[in-house]
């Protein structure tokens, strides 16, 4: 996937990402950051079709985004939302079934190929029969992950998929893609707030501030210290252990090594 | 959320069963079926049966209307009378009774033009689609157009909100046009389900929400408007069948759609009947009924939903 000049301004001229180049490695997991307002989202928005850009291209496969038509689209990109809206009570199997809408006209109703295989993959075949507003949080993103998975994608798009979730779902989430990620060749690429989980599960990362392109490359090349303390203000220390590399946020006025 | 729905349907047939008998059977003059003269035999087919059929066909066309526009607006109190929709269509009908009498089907092309305007009126002032707002807006507009139409017509209102003088001719053409719209109803069943997720989110699985939600939409107008050119307003029907529906089948659009038909047919004949054969020889219109039974029904829905918790 490769984004060239893209530009996108919202119509009330608040926000605006502008000039955004970047190649999505495929068969990698890449994650996006950068503060608040830094366009993040925007960028989401354009790679999901949510939004048209005013200039540039996103090309995949060669082909412009806007040749695809969206069900053409939405057999090769799945996206997970930050936010999942549910309107009604609808069971775990009839909203991953949701999965399979791409391969079907409106007239036809969709069928149940690998569903069984997706869902006993996400540990979710005891709950299927569940309704999904009760279930918990990190089940819930589970399902979600799951409708997605049903549409047979090659990339999958997370807009800060573990911000509702407790410490423990975090991790497995995360866990779930890197898996993923490895055994399927999914391309994964995700907003990320926690900078943490970009350092431990990304393979390349974009670093976004006030709708442009700081800086892209491997985890540990992008998050540096200097620059954290430039784009976010804060002061940090890279900490190495048996286990990895950690961000550890340090108090304002604390110098940094 | 595990529902027994093959029960539901069964005790559901069943009472209609009896409904149906009982309603054919029982009335200002009760009839036995095996000693009919000419007179009894013309009561109970050219006058009960047609009454009849026109209750039960309006009941299941109402009822799936509700759902639709539940569905499509995302609102679980929306139903045709309250957002105003039915009295649009009515006092388009009688316009277009008078100006133009002689145009063919012009009860139903003006009760079609009517239920569409008070949708788009209603769409044009309420974009975001807040529940609740746009329930207010629905109330307003009800309210005007049931001035407008007394300011104009102030006998029309009256009569028309009777099955009693449901004709075969008027029924049949009701009946042709309700079975078509029912059909149409069960065969987009499932895009109500596809609304139970944001537009983005759906919009992302390559659907075109817009088409959806269109589509839903004006298969509930078609369905409150011919209902109301047909036999009147009647309220409620919509926001109480489906909601009974869900509680006793699921969520599931693919059951509450068969369902709502049965079970508005159902609540519909039971209002007519009882109408007509609380104060023989009088009558009490089954809207009249309704509105006793479906006011305290949408109070008791909207304290349910108060204490009721959000998805998300």
């Amino acid at each position: 996937m490769q984004i060239k000049q893209l530009t996108y301004t919202y119509p009330n001229q608040q926000r605006s990402i502008k000039q955004v180049s970047f190649d999505i490695t495929p068969g990698a997991m890449t994650a996006v950051v950068g503060p608040n307002g830094s366009g993040k989202s925007t960028l989401f928005k354009l790679l999901s079709r949510e939004l048209t850009p005013d200039s540039g291209e996103i090309r995949l496969e060669q082909r412009l985004l806007t040749d695809f038509s969206l069900k053409e689209y939405a057999r090769k990109v799945a996206v997970v939302h930050q936010h999942n809206q549910l309107y009604d009570d609808i069971t775990v199997l009839d909203l991953v079934r949701f999965g399979r809408l791409p391969y079907h006209s409106l007239l036809t109703e969709p069928d149940d190929d690998q569903l069984e295989s997706i869902l006993t993959y996400l540990e979710l075949t005891s709950l299927k029969q569940q309704n999904v507003a009760q279930l918990s949080g990190g089940q819930q993103q589970r399902v979600w992950l799951a409708m997605a998975l049903a549409q047979q994608p090659d990339y999958l798009l997370l807009d800060e998929p573990t911000t509702y979730l407790d410490l423990h779902f975090q991790a497995s989430f995360m866990e779930l893609l890197v898996k993923l990620n490895q055994e399927f060749g999914l391309t994964i690429v995700m907003i990320l707030h926690d900078l943490n989980q970009a350092l431990h599960f990304s393979q390349q990362v974009l670093m976004l501030a006030a709708g442009q392109v700081v800086t892209t490359g491997t985890p540990q090349s992008v998050l540096t210290p200097p620059r954290l303390h430039e784009i976010f203000q804060i002061n940090t220390k890279i900490l190495t252990t048996e286990q990895g590399q950690f961000i550890v946020q340090l108090p304002n006025g604390a110098t940094t090594k | 959320m595990a529902k027994h729905p093959v029960w539901a349907y069964l005790v559901l047939l069943i009472a209609l069963l009896i409904l149906l008998v009982s309603a054919f059977l029982q009335g200002a003059s009760t009839i036995s079926i095996t000693s009919l003269d000419a007179g009894q035999f013309n009561t109970l087919f050219n006058i009960r049966l047609p009454r009849i059929v026109a209750a039960l066909v309006s009941g299941a066309m109402l009822a799936v209307a509700g759902a639709f526009f539940q569905a499509a607006l995302r609102n679980a109190i929306a139903d045709p009378s309250i957002l105003g929709i039915s009295a649009g269509a009515s006092l388009f009908q009688l316009i277009g009774g008078l100006l133009l009498p002689a145009l063919l089907f012009n009860k139903f092309i003006f009760a079609l033009i009517g239920g569409g305007v008070a949708f788009l009126l209603l769409m044009q002032f309420q974009k975001q689609m807040d529940p609740y707002r746009l329930i207010l807006i629905g109330v307003a507009l009800n309210a005007m157009f049931v001035g407008i139409q007394q300011i104009f017509l102030p006998t029309a209102t009256t009569t028309a909100v009777s099955f009693a003088t449901s004709t075969w001719s008027t029924v049949l053409f009701l009946v042709i046009l309700g079975i078509i719209g029912l059909m149409l109803a069960l065969w987009l069943a499932p895009w109500a389900n596809y609304l139970k997720i944001g537009d983005a989110q759906l919009k992302t699985l390559g659907v075109s929400v817009v088409w959806v939600r269109l589509a839903l939409l004006l298969v509930a107008v078609y369905l409150t408007s011919t209902v109301t050119a047909s036999v009147g307003v009647l309220p409620f029907i919509g926001i109480i069948v489906p909601h009974v529906s869900r509680y006793f089948v699921g969520h599931d659009y693919r059951q509450v759609i068969p369902f709502s038909v049965l079970a508005g047919a159902f609540l519909l004949l039971l209002s007519d009947t009882v109408g007509r054969l609380l104060v023989i020889p009088n009558e009490i219109t089954a809207a009249t009924i309704l509105a006793v039974i479906g006011g305290p029904f949408l109070i008791f829905i909207l304290a349910r939903q108060g204490g009721r918790r959000h998805a998300n």
